[in-house]
């Protein structure tokens, strides 16, 4: 009977992972086939010659971003978590908010920027490449910031607090951050570093606007040149390689975080002191993150002049607003109540690990590809639709809001959890009376996150959006082709306020209610 | 001697302790029993650093060590303690946790109380009764001249909580240490030199 049971649960993961990896399963499977008949398609596997340059490029970008942003995260994460008063909750509400602004947005405002200081400095003989690396690596530092800072501060807020205060009491506040804090904040921050890695170096559109070439446009290019979706798997295969590595080595901690709300007393640690060179540091850290802000608002409304600027690219884009608008929502619902589910077995498998992040270590193109493969041949009649673009960036971004519920679940105490399974008198009566109450803030976390990736969503999108339609995305990608211009600032400074308010939901969601209740826990 | 005066914490509108005054000498220990929520654990947390008073203060060795404007570092108090959960640090060993606060830890006393073979586990190898054992020898090894215990026998059974009891008793005396013992359980503080009973924040002899 208990076998049966298990068998029954087990059907709808089934189906879920079917539904995600299908396109990707079927996407290899052809392209081993093609191998058997053609084994020279194994040369695209090697990296060799310009190929070799460009696996360079991305790595180098990839490590120096994710480097910056981790070492950023670490030192004003720790500031702004541990700070009180109205002024560092302004900082903080304001950085944090613009966490899931489109990497293409802080292009936008960087490049003025770059071009604005160019003018001021040409009296001078003095410039700023507005091309390659440099300004590649500035525009994904500013992206990725607030990503890396808020994981950080995750990080910081999961560390048990009697732990810390236990530690206290024999050591100072520096050697114990430095032997307990950040030791025990690693694994979130060590996440951060992984995700941002995994972002910068499966992106293509930053880098083409700067004309850096890296390997993931060079998979793009491919497919474009031969439309054989082939010759992009066995070329994507040195960056799955480096990215599942990465996904690997900084997830591995993540599974591992157990937190017990009803312990945790952030106040305690108001009074905590540093050194003045450690202080020094954290408030260099938060300038940094203060520029972003001001530079990415500020430069919008500059670059956009005039409200009526605003009306005018809003009303030539509404289509486009409402396609973005159906993807993203439609797709976070999706992918929340997928999230939910495999949060499920995040904590009994690191393979679940491995397995749910996978599509995030995927250069977006092959999701792409893969759905074109798949959905072309075999159900063509919901190729062309509307589900595709849904499909695609649920696929990509499902592992983020599998995270974000894991995680938040495990704030709360396991213990209430397993008390309710034991002592249910109907089936599922645990699930709605103790779990989705205690994991709701999770799940309008992820539903508002996803909405925030779904819109940014570039490369699966445009590959498989229906014909006749386009998402804001990439109408703005496209103007900044053309080169900026009023109206495209006015979209931008759109999508950020609309970013900027979903992602004050989401954090009001996750952070703010799951405080309340640890409150009421002790 | 740590002296306790006037000592006031409210959270918001909530009053958790009402002008308390007490004072610890070294050698001494002083039990405080009540119920849950009666402002016990405010009161250790409050000595211990975490928290700063809402009212009135705190004096270490004649040393200011808390007021509503200042609160002294918990490290430099002087004081250990033991808390209602074991607070071991998840990324060090059993021993490492010790020698975090004691470099050169006695043997004699692992072996007593039954930690000599799990020094290298991790907490979370260990069982509830496990974690507390290395929670109160790692207090009672630290170099500190005063001992906060919050409920430290808690949940343990009763062999295992009279020999860990035992141990508590000869340490603390032995080393001359002020001892501020919070407990439900009136049989675990008959030895205190002094009892008081708290009640809705505020303090009075048994």
């Amino acid at each position: 009977m208990m076998g049966n049971k298990k068998r029954i649960a087990a059907v709808p993961q089934r189906i879920l992972l079917f539904f995600l990896f299908n396109p990707l399963i079927y996407l290899v499977g052809d392209s081993l086939l093609q191998v058997v008949s053609d084994p020279s398609l194994l040369e695209f596997v090697l990296p060799v010659g310009r190929r070799f340059d460009l696996l360079i490029n991305s790595l180098k970008l990839a490590t120096t971003v994710s480097i910056t942003v981790t070492v950023v995260g670490v030192l004003a994460g720790s500031k702004l978590v541990y700070e009180r008063g109205k002024v560092w909750n302004w900082i903080k509400t304001g950085f944090l908010l613009t966490a899931p602004v489109p990497p293409y947005i802080h292009a936008l405002v960087w490049s003025g920027i770059v071009s604005n200081i160019n003018q001021l400095l040409k009296g001078m003989g003095i410039s700023f490449s507005g091309y390659g690396f440099g300004i590649s690596y500035l525009v994904d530092t500013m992206a990725y910031l607030p990503l890396g800072v808020g994981l950080a501060m995750i990080g910081f807020m999961l560390v048990e607090t009697p732990a810390v205060e236990a530690a206290r009491l024999y050591k100072d506040n520096f050697r114990v951050f430095v032997d307990v804090v950040l030791p025990l904040a690693s694994p979130m921050i060590l996440a951060a570093l992984g995700f941002v890695f995994i972002l910068v170096i499966t992106d293509y559109s930053i880098p083409t606007l700067y004309s850096f070439s890296v390997y993931s446009l060079e998979i793009f290019s491919e497919f474009s040149a031969s439309n054989n979706p082939a010759h992009s798997v066995w070329l994507s295969i040195p960056l799955v390689l480096i990215t599942t590595l990465v996904l690997v080595v900084s997830l591995r901690g993540l599974r591992n975080t157990v937190q017990s709300s009803s312990v945790n007393r952030e106040e305690s640690l108001e009074y905590w002191s540093f050194p003045d060179w450690f202080n020094r540091l954290q408030l260099l850290a938060v300038t940094v993150i203060i520029v972003q802000v001001v530079f990415l608002v500020g430069g919008l409304l500059v670059e956009t002049g005039s409200p009526v600027n605003m009306y005018y690219a809003v009303e030539a884009a509404t289509d486009d607003l409402v396609t973005s608008a159906i993807i993203g929502f439609v797709g976070a619902l999706l992918g929340a109540g997928l999230g939910y589910v495999l949060s499920e077995r995040l904590g009994k498998s690191g393979v679940w690990w491995v397995m749910i992040s996978l599509p995030l270590a995927l250069p977006s193109t092959i999701v792409g590809i893969g759905l074109i493969d798949v959905y072309n041949s075999w159900i063509p009649w919901l190729y062309g639709t509307m589900a595709m673009p849904i499909i695609a960036v649920t696929t990509r971004f499902v592992a983020i809001a599998t995270i974000i519920i894991y995680t938040q679940s495990r704030r709360v105490d396991q213990l209430l959890f397993e008390i309710a399974a034991l002592l249910k008198r109907e089936k599922n009566q645990d699930l709605w009376q103790v779990k989705l109450p205690l994991q709701k803030y999770g799940l309008a976390a992820a539903v508002a996150a996803l909405v925030a990736f779904n819109v940014g969503e570039l490369g699966g999108t445009l590959l498989v959006v229906p014909p006749g339609r386009e998402t804001i995305t990439i109408r703005i990608f496209n103007y900044l082709h053309y080169g900026g211009s009023e109206e495209v600032a006015g979209l931008c400074l759109l999508i950020v306020v609309l970013m900027m308010t979903l992602t004050g939901i989401a954090f009001k969601a996750y952070g703010g209610k799951q405080n309340d209740h640890c409150r009421k826990t002790q | 001697m740590i002296t306790v005066e006037k000592l006031s914490k409210s959270y918001g509108r909530v009053a958790a302790l009402t002008e308390v005054s007490l004072t610890i000498q070294k050698g001494e220990t002083v039990g405080i029993l009540g119920p849950s929520g009666s402002g016990k654990t405010t009161l250790l947390r409050l000595l211990a650093g975490f928290e700063q008073p809402t009212y009135g203060n705190i004096s270490i060795d004649d040393e200011l060590a808390s007021s509503p404007v200042y609160v002294l570092e918990p490290s430099l108090r002087d004081i250990s303690a033991v808390f209602q959960t074991p607070a071991l640090w998840p990324n060090m060993t059993v021993i490492e946790n010790i020698e975090y606060v004691q470099p050169n830890p006695q043997t004699g006393l692992f072996k007593r109380v039954g930690l000599w073979e799990l020094l290298d586990r991790y907490p979370n190898e260990l069982s509830g009764g496990e974690a507390r054992r290395v929670s109160i020898v790692r207090a009672l090894m630290a170099e500190k001249s005063y001992l906060l215990l919050d409920e430290p026998l808690v949940n343990l059974n009763p062999e295992l909580k009279t020999v860990l009891h035992e141990i508590i008793v000869e340490e603390t005396k032995r080393r001359g240490l002020g001892v501020l013992y919070i407990s439900h359980d009136a049989s675990e503080l008959e030895y205190a030199d002094k009892r008081y009973m708290m009640s809705e924040g505020k303090i009075g002899e048994e």
